[in-house]
């Protein structure tokens, strides 16, 4: 199972990713059926979600709005 | 070929720039579009711009948006954030891309359109020019430089002065990568930048830069697709996005990446400009439109303009160019400029340096400038 977490655009995408990866949390950059399912086309980051909380409070410290989560097996 | 119109656009294009656009060309998709490696590559090239960009001008890079010009920056800038019935106040040193949007909006009504006389001497006097003048002013748009003779306006001053509920607005087509610019401690709200000149990137790509701690509202020019919220006919709120609809030009964007990584502060067109105004202000024939009185470059972007006395500018550039030195003679597309300047009837000779110069280059061109009677 993995965690997604839908972002507003790309270059948010690629922002958290980065700040994510700086923490030392990998994520992949996805588009998947999931993020879709949220907001139509856009961009999400995958990660375990195991550190779904650490994520969500360094992505909301940056300023990072998160448009929606959701799971992926 | 010496090549000294690099207020037009600067050359050679270095090889690093050359091979970034090259490479993007072969290995980039649409960026923002897709989840394939080519547009994840793209997305990413656009990225890191963003970031080297944002770093350069002291903002984050999410409020680094891509245009394909200064001109494109402005006129988004300058339309997008006019409040109708109020006043936009602009300097006697503007380019036409800024004086032909708000003039636009003048003739629609929907602004007055005041300007404030630039004192090329004395900035205090620029100062107490502007102050007169900017009590009612709801938006401000002045250039950092000027594109005709390299004076730099008194921003910091000039920004004191503003009213604090009004949009400011910098045109810093002649400044980007010559000075350092950092837009908190200006305290603009925004800046309008070329990839092509000072950050000697290629052409068909600028920039708007957002103050992080500017709450302007900015309304787009352009609307359409961003890749994201596909279902929705409204733009996003988000920038860049918000602003940057349509396919931006990923291989200009990778090749302004590369120019950034080249880029340095090191002075050596400053000790050129120098040389430079020497050379002009020994020269009995010549007579300089707005330039230091002294050969002191402190206060301007290397850029000068001159007339050999008794011939006509354009004749100038032409024999320069048939000597193998290829400069800008005209107006440049500000014609106020010539006028603050004294130089509107008859136009000037402009030469401008970049970091590719070098003091043979000069030494030639006065050689050559010299020898035309």
């Amino acid at each position: 199972m993995k965690k997604i977490i839908v972002l507003s655009s790309v270059t948010y995408a690629l922002k958290a990713q980065e700040i994510l990866k700086s923490n030392g949390i990998y994520s992949n950059i996805t588009r998947s059926k999931a993020v879709r399912s949220v907001r139509g086309c856009g961009y999400g980051i995958s990660f375990d979600p195991s550190v779904s909380e650490k994520v969500n409070s360094l992505l909301a410290d940056a300023g990072v709005m998160i448009v929606g989560s959701t799971e992926e097996k | 070929m010496i090549y000294l119109d690099n207020a037009a656009t600067t050359l050679p294009k270095s090889k690093s720039v050359i091979s970034a656009m090259s490479y993007a060309m072969k290995n980039c998709g649409n960026s923002g579009r897709s989840g394939h490696k080519f547009a994840l590559n793209s997305a990413e090239t656009v990225y890191n711009c963003r970031k080297k960009l944002a770093r350069l001008f002291n903002t984050r890079p999410e409020l680094v948006i891509f245009t394909s010009s200064a001109t494109e920056a402005l006129n988004i800038a300058i339309k997008g954030t006019n409040r109708v019935g109020g006043v936009t106040l602009v300097s006697s040193m503007e380019h036409n891309s800024v004086m032909r949007p708000v003039n636009s909006l003048r003739k629609k009504g929907e602004t007055v359109m005041r300007q404030f006389l630039v004192d090329i001497k004395r900035d205090s006097v620029t100062c107490e020019n502007f102050a007169s003048v900017a009590r009612s002013a709801t938006n401000i748009v002045v250039t950092h430089a000027s594109n005709v003779c390299g004076k730099i306006l008194p921003i910091e001053c000039l920004k004191s002065v503003a009213p604090n509920d009004s949009v400011f607005i910098l045109d810093a087509a002649q400044t980007a990568g010559h000075i350092p610019i950092d837009i908190v401690e200006l305290g603009v709200d925004i800046i309008c930048v070329p990839a092509h000149k000072g950050l000697c990137g290629p052409m068909g790509v600028g920039a708007l830069i957002i103050n992080p701690y500017s709450d302007i509202l900015i309304e787009p020019l352009i609307e359409g697709g961003t890749g994201t919220n596909s279902k929705i006919f409204e733009m996003p709120e988000e920038y860049p996005e918000k602003l940057e609809s349509g396919t931006v030009n990923i291989s200009g964007i990778a090749g302004l990446s590369a120019a950034l990584d080249e880029l340095s502060f090191n002075g050596s067109e400053y000790r050129l400009y120098e040389y430079l105004l020497k050379g002009l202000h020994d020269a009995v024939d010549i007579t300089l439109h707005g330039a230091p009185d002294e050969n002191i470059s402190r206060g301007f972007v290397p850029v000068v303009l001159f007339n050999k006395n008794n011939l006509d500018c354009e004749t100038v550039a032409a024999i320069l160019s048939e000597n193998g030195v290829a400069v800008r003679a005209g107006f440049h597309c500000a014609p106020n400029a010539h006028k603050t300047i004294g130089s509107y009837e008859i136009g000037g000779v402009r030469v401008s340096l970049s970091k590719y110069n070098t003091r043979r280059d000069i030494e030639r061109f006065l050689k050559i400038l010299g020898e035309i009677k």
